[in-house]
């Protein structure tokens, strides 16, 4: 579970409460609408074996602890053939990343009260063929639902510059779905919530079964179309904050000056913006359905097993010179197979991506002045962040209880340390840094 | 807060043995959730309450979401009970701070905040089917004045000294949807005549915990006009006698202008202690006017008028006409197209800014990380600044529209030139500044703002 950079409240006891009380009466509505109750509880712990931060923190996480616990209630409200809501909300412990022994002083856990759903949802069918859904409001959506990790390039993330994300979020915006047969057609209007915050983006996702186990998808995000302050997303010369960079100068051949002269005619300056196109492909398919079979030998195959899938991004379309001039570097691909558990987990995933951008991982330079330039990679070698990779199991106990765990070379942010603004550095960027983490979680 | 939890706990013990004897606990659960969006178009004022510094929240843009459940539980013939747990986001406001938006566009926080909507019981000496008398303590919500949409309600909201009103849209500290008064309330009603006593603690405010003492009366009369009246005895009971009149504390603690010497032994010291008084009215037309196709709401005309400490002194309390707001709404009829549509209008008189600001009450998203500058609470005004207009800002209006569909879904529009008061505006990675005032001080300043929530 992401952390989330909230404030600090201690609210376990009044939470856990109407948990239990939630459960004790859901049967007892005196509504003339149909609800349903449903929540989870987990308890998260996990260890950063290698990491590297950077030129000046070097390995700074290494063999340090994660962990974080949380609870999450909600009720689905169905009013009539048409309208239906959802409302969740949810508490998680938060430990900020600890970091050097130098600033482990500033070592402290607190809680984080979030709203995980709060949306309406129209459904009627469409021209009596189709089923059309509207949902207002915030809500979570996936396009992919095979990842476990890596992946998800279309909604995470900024275009330029062009750092890859992980977890899951959450729209605040709206949804038109349109699903008949085969088809299924996402227009997603996006709030941003990445500074400069309220942007809205365009986004379109379709997706089609080809035949039984076999499914493709395709997608476009117009990145920031409707800039609240189109200043801000598109900033000209100099960025508003201080910590980024918002133009620079090239020469006639397309190389960086490093001390520009206003008076050379055959200097050019670059300015930019936040906003860009992604265009997103993926591909799921299930071998078991493809060929129609169900077992391997006489062992019986899970649901997941042998499912192979991948996605394959762009990150904006337009070109600029020296840090987004190649395309194929701006190209994340990602390949995940289901390994054979027959029955014994529920899966077994391994996830690889390849990403060759030079450019450095580190968002700040956006987040905190809008800056489409990338950070100056401090990394000499900056190949050695390519690849990365993820091993995800899971495996259900009785009906309710869930224990997964996770080993990877991500693109894990701890977060800053106390107070402290550089907080888009990945953890993770060399081959041999890694993480594992598991968790134990109940749901109803 | 002794008397409180002694109350607390004597009624925990006469809970116990009712639930002994009656053992007879039924839930009934409610909740609502919601998302907001909306843009602060004008705002005049460029100045904080230092006088100093310049800012600016015009253009602002404003979203949010969140969400509560609350349980009301039947406990026996004589009790009923009602907790709930909410959540919701807060944000730093957008704008700039001398003349630049770095700060606030690039340092912006939001995060999440747990509210209780509700945590009360309530006693119904007759029973629950004749619930003639209850009695209820704890965080509850109250609403004397259903019809209100926005402005007025002028009772129980804001100080007394000095007399800043608060309204805006579905704010947390005025909404009168959520558990906003904590303390006690004896409600009785005999035919058309009801009326409530209330004893509240004051949470928000500071000087915090001070006791109020509030009546409300209404009267219905030809099942179409309802009339109300009532007294609050602010801070009659406080909980430092010393914050209350702050002028006397000795040494360096006295606020600057909390008291004034008109004369040598002849000195003025201001206290936070008032009483407001309040009138209010509710006219259903449709009663007279038969119309099949009129939603509920449709054709209400209302009002309220109030005074904000009905006792002169001091130079800057010494017009008892400038400390008289009054309201008016009226709710235009949409035929069952909306639930309602209503349009209100104010008039206050004050010449000071409505601004929190020497009270204290900086609406901080985290705490700030130096002294933000508020020492002592004040019960003086603060003045009129250079964008802050004395007659300016002394008309208010509100216009408010709600569709609900399928029973249960709202759609929520208001577009008002009100009295709210945005979150601080970000000025670095912890501190900041703002918050305390009302930003729109002219004629031309308004902003809209829209939701779309359920509840249950």
């Amino acid at each position: 579970m992401r952390a989330r950079k909230m404030m600090a409240m201690n609210v376990r006891i009044p939470f856990l409460l109407a948990v239990l009380t939630l459960a004790a009466v859901a049967s007892s509505f005196a509504q003339d609408l149909r609800l349903e109750v449903h929540g989870a509880g987990w308890t998260q712990m996990g260890k950063i074996e290698e990491s590297y931060v950077g030129l000046d923190q070097q390995g700074a996480n290494d063999k340090n602890w994660m962990q974080n616990s949380g609870v999450q209630i909600g009720v689905t409200a169905k009013a009539d053939a048409h309208w239906d809501a959802g409302l969740a909300l949810g508490v998680v412990g938060v430990h900020l990343n600890r970091g050097s022994t130098e600033v482990a002083n500033f070592w402290y856990p607190f809680w984080v009260p979030y709203v995980g759903e709060a949306r309406v949802t129209y459904t009627d069918s469409l021209f009596n063929a189709g089923k059309f859904q509207l949902t207002m409001g915030s809500f979570g959506y996936a396009y992919n639902p095979d990842v476990k990790n890596l992946g998800g390039y279309l909604m995470r993330g900024y275009v330029y510059p062009g750092a890859i994300e992980s977890g899951f979020g959450t729209v605040f915006g709206a949804l038109a779905r349109y699903e008949q047969g085969k088809f299924r057609n996402d227009v997603i209007l996006k709030s941003e919530e990445l500074r400069p915050a309220y942007d809205l983006s365009l986004i379109d996702v379709i997706s089609y079964r080809v035949i039984p186990g076999l499914e493709l998808g395709a997608g476009v995000n117009f990145y920031r179309l409707i800039p609240r302050d189109p200043d801000l997303t598109t900033p000209g010369l100099q960025c508003t904050g201080s910590y980024g960079q918002c133009s620079y100068v090239v020469d006639s051949s397309g190389n960086l000056v490093a001390s520009p002269n206003s008076s050379n005619p055959t200097q050019d300056t670059i300015t930019g913006s936040l906003a860009g196109t992604k265009l997103m492909a993926r591909f799921s398919a299930d071998p078991k359905a493809l060929f129609g079979f169900d077992r391997l030998g006489s062992l019986v195959l899970g649901k997941q097993d042998l499912v192979l899938y991948g996605e394959w991004a762009l990150l904006g379309l337009k070109n600029y010179p020296v840090f987004y001039d190649d395309p194929l570097r701006r190209m994340p691909v990602m390949l995940g197979f289901n390994l054979p558990v027959f029955g014994q987990l529920d899966y077994l995933s391994l996830e690889v991506e390849y990403y060759a951008s030079k450019n450095s991982s580190d968002n700040s330079s956006a987040n905190f002045c809008g800056g489409w330039v990338p950070r100056q990679n401090d990394d000499s070698v900056y190949g050695r962040d390519d690849w990365k990779w993820s091993v995800n199991a899971a495996k259900s106990l009785l009906t309710n209880l869930q224990f997964s765990a996770q080993l990877a070379n991500d693109h894990l942010r701890t977060g800053g340390w106390h107070n402290a603004p550089n907080s888009g550095s990945e953890a993770l960027r060399t081959p041999k840094d890694w993480y594992w983490t598991c968790k134990l979680a109940y749901f109803f | 807060m002794r008397v409180f939890v002694l109350f607390s706990a004597v009624m925990a013990a006469g809970l116990g043995l009712s639930f002994a004897a009656e053992n007879d606990v039924s839930f009934q659960l409610h909740g609502q959730g919601w998302t907001d969006r909306g843009r602060i178009m004008s705002s005049s004022d460029r100045v904080l309450g230092d006088g100093i510094t310049a800012y600016s929240v015009d253009g602002s843009p404003i979203q949010s979401l969140g969400g509560q459940f609350t349980l009301d539980a039947s406990l026996g013939e004589h009790w009923s009970g009602a907790f709930g747990l909410g959540v919701y986001q807060v944000t730093q406001s957008y704008g700039s701070v001398g003349e630049a938006s770095n700060y606030t566009e690039w340092f912006n926080t939001s995060m999440w905040r747990a509210y209780v909507p509700q945590a009360n019981l309530t006693y119904y000496p007759g029973g629950r089917d004749n619930p003639w008398l209850t009695v209820t303590a704890g965080t509850f919500a109250y609403d004397y004045n259903p019809d209100v949409k926005n402005l007025g309600l002028y009772l129980l909201r804001g100080p007394v000294y000095p007399g800043v009103l608060m309204s805006g849209f579905r704010e947390f500290d005025t909404d009168t949807s959520i558990g906003t008064q904590t303390g006690f309330k004896i409600h009785n009603a005999v035919g058309n005549f009801s009326h409530d006593l209330l004893f509240l603690n004051e949470r928000v405010l500071p000087p915090t915990f001070d006791w109020s003492l509030a009546y409300v009366a209404k009267y219905r009369l030809f099942k179409a006009l309802e009339v109300g009246a009532g007294v609050n005895f602010y801070r009659l009971v406080p909980y430092s006698t010393a914050l209350e009149t702050p002028g006397r504390l000795g040494g360096g603690t006295a606020s600057p202008g909390s008291y004034e010497v008109r004369a040598p032994g002849d000195t003025v010291f201001y206290t936070h202690q008032g009483t407001k008084l309040m009138g209010m009215f509710s006219l259903d037309l449709k009663r007279w006017i038969s119309s099949g196709r009129m939603s509920a709401q449709d054709l209400k005309l209302y009002g309220e008028v109030a005074v904000i400490g009905v006792k002169d002194y001091g130079s800057y309390y010494n017009k008892i006409q400038e400390r008289i707001p009054a309201m008016a709404g009226f709710n235009i009829p949409t035929f069952g197209i909306l639930d309602v549509l209503s349009i209100e209008g104010e008039w206050y008189g004050s010449h000071y800014r409505n601004d929190l600001a020497n009270l204290g009450y900086p609406r901080s998203i985290v705490a700030p990380w130096q002294d933000p500058g508020f020492g002592t609470p004040s019960p003086v005004p603060v003045s009129p600044g250079t964008y802050a207009d004395s007659v300016a800002d002394n008309i208010k209006w509100s216009v408010f529209a709600q569709k609900t569909v399928a029973r249960h879904i709202q759609f929520t529009l208001q577009v008002a030139n009100d009295h709210y008061r945005p979150n601080q505006l970000g000025t670095a990675f912890v501190n900041a500044v703002g918050g305390t005032q009302a930003v729109l001080t002219a004629k031309k300043d308004w902003y809209m703002m829209g939701r779309i929530g359920f509840s249950f």
